[in-house]
């Protein structure tokens, strides 16, 4: 009797461990980048719209992190709430690769830069095209992309497709953007002036 | 008397028809056999401004810069932003500066202007481009657009076809361009020593386009 009472709670102990440690490695964290200078609000209150934050906490999602760009902290705290997610918010960083890979969903701007160091890492971004921009270049990028299976794209002002697009990721099945030869151009640099 | 000197003038315009289908990269498929041979070559690489420049930058993290003697970054008169980026790049890798040059072109077309006053425009990019490219010599220009990029590959070729340089020309396609080239890529396309596109079916499309995967 003793001896199993004292088991139970070295085995309540144990779980209580294992259940903290499971917490921190299976928080789910959303990153959303919306890119250096351009504010592109819609993106920051499309992320954090009620609707957003229930579907991505039904995923599982607990934390959220926004890159809000450069001065636009005021855009950020406009839009944010107090909620079922824990969301924190950052200027800028210089190692945007290693916020993306520490995260388990990405929500990107269509930036070039942006969803192709998030494609580099092996992560298949949603990507939310600003309507506001006139450069349509970065939607033809993006959206060979998704022909291509790489990501998902859905536009800034419809809600409806980026929750269909959030609920959609997980199970979608993605192709990986296959890695450029290493150092390809510098390669044709030499072939060109060879460096004999 | 007349006919002496019609003969002569024939004579000239078929050699230089000679030499512009033997510089060609077009038309002379051959050039890789005598290629000019550097350990360290120069390089003189366009900053387009914009998405150009973004794309450019990505490109040159892959470069070996320590391995060009000299390094000769471009950008159209105006644009601050590109020459600070160079720096930045510059900075973080073990290169020495003082092999870097920054150097300005005006722009070819301002964004929004008329065709018919650009051509003015264009005229004194191409001869600052003329003069730039002669100062520097490089061996090679690596550049993706836009217009006034267009400039400095003329200028280039028109030294090369008249043996003052031995440059040759890199010209990376946009990633934005996926069916179609843009209008500086077509005008290039003959001019290019090497032409990447980044999506395989302008490869298959252009003659002469090369397909290495994405590159920035």
């Amino acid at each position: 009797m003793h001896e199993s009472s004292a088991l139970s709670k070295l085995y309540n102990w144990d779980c209580s461990v294992v259940f903290i440690i499971l917490n921190i490695y299976t928080t789910m964290l959303v990153l959303v980048t919306t890119g250096g200078t351009v504010p592109f609000e819609a993106l920051i209150e499309l992320v954090l719209s009620h609707e957003s934050i229930t579907t991505l906490s039904q995923l599982g999602f607990s934390k959220m992190r926004v890159q809000y760009g450069r001065g636009n902290r005021h855009i950020f705290t406009k839009h944010h709430k107090e909620g079922v997610m824990s969301i924190t918010g950052f200027e800028y960083t210089d190692d945007l690769a290693g916020e993306m890979s520490r995260a388990h969903l990405v929500i990107s701007h269509a930036g070039t830069g942006s969803v192709l160091d998030a494609l580099r890492i092996g992560k298949h971004p949603v990507v939310v095209v600003n309507s506001k921009l006139m450069d349509n270049h970065q939607i033809e990028i993006a959206e060979e992309l998704f022909r291509k299976r790489h990501l998902l794209v859905s536009g800034d002002t419809d809600s409806v497709g980026f929750i269909k697009a959030l609920k959609m990721h997980r199970e979608y099945l993605f192709e990986t953007l296959p890695d450029p030869e290493e150092g390809i151009l510098q390669r044709i640099i030499e072939e060109t002036v060879s460096f004999m | 008397m007349v006919t002496t000197i019609l003969i002569a003038a024939s004579a000239i315009l078929v050699l230089l028809l000679l030499r512009l289908l033997f510089v060609l990269p077009a038309s002379n498929r051959f050039g890789f056999l005598y290629r000019p041979k550097h350990s360290n070559p120069k390089l003189m690489v366009m900053m387009g401004s914009g998405g150009h420049t973004g794309e450019m930058l990505r490109m040159l993290k892959t470069l070996k810069l320590q391995s060009y003697a000299k390094r000769v970054y471009v950008s159209s008169s105006g644009d601050v932003d590109s020459l600070e980026k160079v720096k930045v790049l510059e900075s973080t890798t073990k290169t020495d500066i003082k092999t870097m040059v920054l150097e300005n072109i005006p722009r070819a077309r301002k964004v929004g202007q008329s065709y018919p006053s650009s051509v003015i425009t264009s005229a004194v990019s191409f001869a600052v481009a003329v003069k730039l490219v002669h100062k520097h010599k490089p061996h090679v220009i690596v550049c993706n657009g836009p217009a006034t990029c267009v400039m400095l590959c003329y200028a280039a070729f028109l030294l090369r076809f008249m043996a003052l340089i031995d440059t040759r020309i890199i010209y990376v396609e946009s990633l934005a361009r996926v069916n179609r080239l843009s209008l500086s890529g077509l005008i290039l396309l003959p001019f290019c020593d090497r032409f990447l596109v980044q999506w395989p079916q302008l490869a298959e499309k252009y003659p002469r386009a090369e397909y290495h995967g994405i590159l920035v």
